[in-house]
């Protein structure tokens, strides 16, 4: 075939994607939310819907690898990737279209209230400043008319776009051809980031802002005389500590690694040139790396690093007794109910795209090794890169096992391995045979329709992976509601029976809550009792109900009872127990959110 | 005149949007007030001469750096403004001043040698090539439009609740005599999207000790009214069920529990 019947065949590609797009998106317009808990996403749309939606985005790939590999004509491949950005865009967007009230039980809510905060009292304090998402989300709220809780749950997609204009940017900085931009881009926009990127998690955020620090970095390394871009690169820099964390960390091993890397690698090249790891330009930038790592350090001080400081060292002190470590996998394997069908499954779902991702550097790696005399310099070149994804991959590792953060620091790796192993293919490609070309192409569209496939079931909590939705639903956002007019203020506490039970107060400014709690000096919240302590003491219904006021039970309860009941605290015979209970009485009811008012004798 | 004004057209329009935005809420012209505007002011205010990087590379990268901008503003503005100092107009005022020496610098340096628009990407199509996929792209966004605004209606349930003696979610019903009238303040609300009929009724025993019918409510209001209990039976730790009933749903659309020693009349 000639390069115009190649065209032929991904222009009919792309038109055929974009067919399935609209009708998928037609599918959608036919099935709103009705604001009510669902156990899982996935079941509300029709497999029409998910077949359309899959078809879409194999049309999009096989564009972007037709015109990549075999085309090669600038950047035609733009239209398959803006095909499987709008499909992983549309994605994320699915709970607003499902009507949630939040995207998440958990961080979302507490999220929304500092967020809230700022809204409510002009600016950030010292208490709401971090992570600076609330300040984009109150912002945000402020200048559309939004509300906060809307833009708490729209903002993730704005991020993942602006993550979007990064990866191009970076790509662009990364690698001056077009295949080469193509990979990148196409492989880094997928939804392949773990720990459901769709939520309002200051973690997502940093990753995509990553992007931009990296490609500042080379731009200013690339141009060392063009203070300009220095200045951006250093706006980039003092933004970083305020985003997450972690996203300090994944930087500072980035450039480090590039300085050590580029010292080595110009030591063992042909290169004139020897490492400008103290050149003239370093000498501007160093003081300014060196003043942010001191910054970070009295940053590191605050209350909220002291917490993950913290949990790091109890990780360990559980790890040193075995419990940590141990009990993790221990639990996967009952997730799975034993059967090794179900561990697979669960493994392919939970970290599908970070396997996927993780075999192509050793793919890369393979060739590098393999072709080697004939790419020796680009080889010198890539190796840093290369290392820096292993040196994050350790760290993952230990932070793993250390401080119970799964995927969490996998993540950045996941973001970092497009942009340096995407560059090995290509070149490969321009210099293999026919067979090896063949090879390289099945690999690449393999592992970018599984990385696509596997990630987009690990956005969202399912059956697949046994754990149930953590929507925050509208009829569950109204009880809170009911329960901040109603409340009695009689100074006793509140029962909830999982960990939402914060957001009694994380539904509300922050001041609001100070001075709810004032009114109410001796009110507290806590956890309900596992299984209401029906289990344990039949005869005694809800002795270990300490002088309580209210029970709130939400249908995530329920939930979690009926997608993976040897996760659940509660069992379906808990809440019968719990309706013949004669020392509650039952006095809302949402459809979501039950409440229960404690009956004094 | 006319080639000058151009030169500083899209800087004069993110100025006018910024205060456009002060007074006028939209979704999109927030994301281009927050997301855009103060990176490209800034990119063009260090990048007033060259036109390396071209003018796709300084869009693309408008979106990251004005993100970087806002959120780093925002810090600055709870730091070193009052606390009552809109935020918005910090923003405004912002990519005001940034505008003003753009634009000056512009002046200064003259005019680019050349102005070629969205030069990056390059992508080589035909005009048939490119129409039909825009017909497609049109479809798509009138439909992800028509779920956006779909999708943010009105929820679809209704909010049942009962209170006690204050009027607040304490001090239920403790003890009623038996034979005896007893009431209880019952609520509902309607978010069903539509006007709605609703019959409430009380069993005590699986008997019916109390009835209200024929409750209609318009979409978004709320109906509170008192149920008036009689209970026949006296005995301890009766168990009062109080059910609502929708045609819409089958019965009992929401159900409600309080406990209540029934005590002899004597």
């Amino acid at each position: 075939m000639n390069k115009k019947n190649f065209i032929g065949i991904s222009e009919f590609f792309i038109v055929l994607g974009l067919l399935s797009f609209a009708g998928m998106v037609f599918v959608a317009s036919q099935s709103f939310g009705n604001g009510m808990y669902t156990a899982s996403i996935y079941e509300e749309y029709s497999p029409l819907f998910w077949g359309l939606f899959f078809f879409s985005a194999f049309c999009g790939v096989v564009r972007v690898l037709l015109d990549v590999f075999l085309i090669r004509d600038g950047h035609r491949w733009l239209w398959g990737t803006f095909l499987l950005i709008g499909l992983t865009g549309f994605l994320l967007a699915l709970p607003i279209f499902r009507n949630y009230a939040f995207n998440g039980q958990y961080d979302s809510v507490v999220h929304y209230s500092w967020a809230l905060e700022i809204f409510e009292y002009g600016s950030p304090d010292v208490l709401d400043f971090y992570p600076v998402s609330h300040i984009w989300a109150s912002t945000l709220a402020k200048s559309s008319g939004l509300t906060v809780r809307e833009a708490v749950l729209l903002l993730p997609v704005i991020i993942y776009f602006v993550g979007v204009f990064n990866i191009f940017l970076l790509a662009w900085v990364f690698d001056d051809r077009p295949e080469a931009r193509g990979l990148i881009v196409t492989m880094s926009v997928l939804p392949i980031y773990t720990f459901l990127q769709g939520q309002f998690y200051p973690l997502q955020m940093a990753i995509y802002m990553l992007w931009l620090f990296l490609a500042l970095f080379l731009k200013t390394r690339t141009r060392p005389s063009n203070v300009r871009e220095v200045i951006l690169f250093i706006l980039v820099l003092f933004l970083l500590p305020f985003l997450h964390p972690l996203g300090v960390f994944a930087a500072l091993a980035s450039i480090t690694s590039f300085f050590i890397f580029e010292f080595v690698g110009s030591q063992f090249s042909n290169v004139q040139e020897k490492s400008r790891l103290f050149g003239a330009f370093d000498k501007v930038l160093a003081p300014f790396v060196i003043l942010f790592a001191s910054w970070f350090t009295w940053l590191s001080g605050f209350s909220v690093f002291g917490v993950s400081i913290k949990r790091i060292y109890q990780s360990l002190v559980d790890e040193l007794s075995g419990q940590s470590f141990t009990g993790r996998y221990t639990s996967v394997v009952e997730r799975a109910q034993g059967g090794l069908g179900e561990i697979f499954r669960l493994i392919i779902f939970v970290h599908g795209p970070g396997l996927i991702w993780g075999g192509l550097v050793g793919v890369a790696i393979l060739l590098m090794i393999v072709t080697r005399g004939k790419i020796r310099n680009i080889s010198m070149f890539l190796i840093f890169p290369i290392a820096i994804f292993f040196g994050l991959g350790l760290v993952s590792l230990v932070v793993d096992i250390i401080a119970s953060l799964p995927h969490r620091y996998i993540n950045y790796a996941i973001a970092l391995i497009p942009a340096f192993t995407a560059p090995v293919f290509v070149r490969y490609f321009d210099q293999a045979r026919r067979s090896g070309r063949v090879i390289i192409t099945c690999i690449l569209f393999f592992a970018i329709v599984g990385a696509f496939w596997t990630g987009t079931y690990h956005i969202y909590f399912s059956k697949l992976i046994r754990s149930a939705s953590n929507q925050f639903s509208m009829a569950q956002l109204k009880g809170y509601q009911f329960l901040q007019e109603f409340d009695s203020k009689s100074g006793r506490g509140i029962y909830s029976a999982l960990g939402g039970a914060k957001n009694v107060f994380a539904l509300m400014p922050y001041n609001d809550f100070i001075k709810w709690f004032q009114d109410s000096p001796n009110w507290w919240i806590r956890n309900a009792p596992a299984h209401f302590t029906y289990g344990e003491q039949p005869d005694e219904l809800g002795y270990e109900f300490v002088n309580p006021e209210y029970l709130i039970v939400t249908a995530y309860e329920r939930g979690i009872h009926g997608i993976g009941p040897q996760q659940s605290r509660f069992s379906s015979n808990d809440f019968l127990m719990l309706e013949w209970n004669n020392h509650w009485n039952k006095v809302y009811e949402s459809g979501d959110f039950s409440l229960w008012v404690w009956r004094d004798e | 005149m006319g080639r000058k004004f151009f030169l500083y057209l899209d800087i004069i329009l993110l100025v006018l949007l910024s205060i456009i935005s002060l007074f006028h809420k939209s979704l999109v012209l927030s994301i281009v007030f927050l997301f855009f505007a103060p990176g490209y002011l800034l990119i063009n205010l260090l990048f007033p001469d060259v036109w390396k990087p071209g003018y796709g590379l300084r869009v693309v990268m408008s979106v990251g750096v004005s993100t970087v901008v806002v959120g780093l503003l925002g810090l600055f503005h709870g730091y070193f403004i009052a606390d009552r100092f809109p935020i918005l107009a910090t923003f405004a005022i912002f990519n005001g001043v940034l505008g003003i020496i753009v634009i000056s610098r512009r002046y200064t340096f003259g005019k680019p040698e050349s102005l070629e628009f969205i030069k990056f990407p390059q992508i080589k199509a035909g005009f048939w090539q490119i129409a039909k996929l825009v017909s497609i792209l049109i479809v798509i966004i009138f439909f992800v439009y028509f779920l956006w605004i779909e999708g943010n209606q009105q929820p679809e349930f209704t909010e049942f609740y009962i209170l006690g003696s204050e009027g607040l979610a304490a001090d239920y019903p403790v003890e009623v005599i038996v034979n005896t009238p007893s009431s209880i303040t019952v609520g509902i609300t309607n978010q069903e999207g539509a006007k709605h009929t609703y019959t409430v009724v009380a069993l005590c025993s699986d008997m019916p000790v109390g009835l209200i019918s024929e409750i209609a409510i318009e979409e978004g209001e709320t109906w509170e009214g008192q149920l008036t209990i009689v209970i026949h039976e006296p005995g301890d730790g009766q168990r009062i069920e109080i059910l609502l009933a929708d045609e819409n749903y089958d019965f009992p659309y929401r159900s409600l529990i309080y406990w209540v020693d029934v005590i002899p009349d004597e």
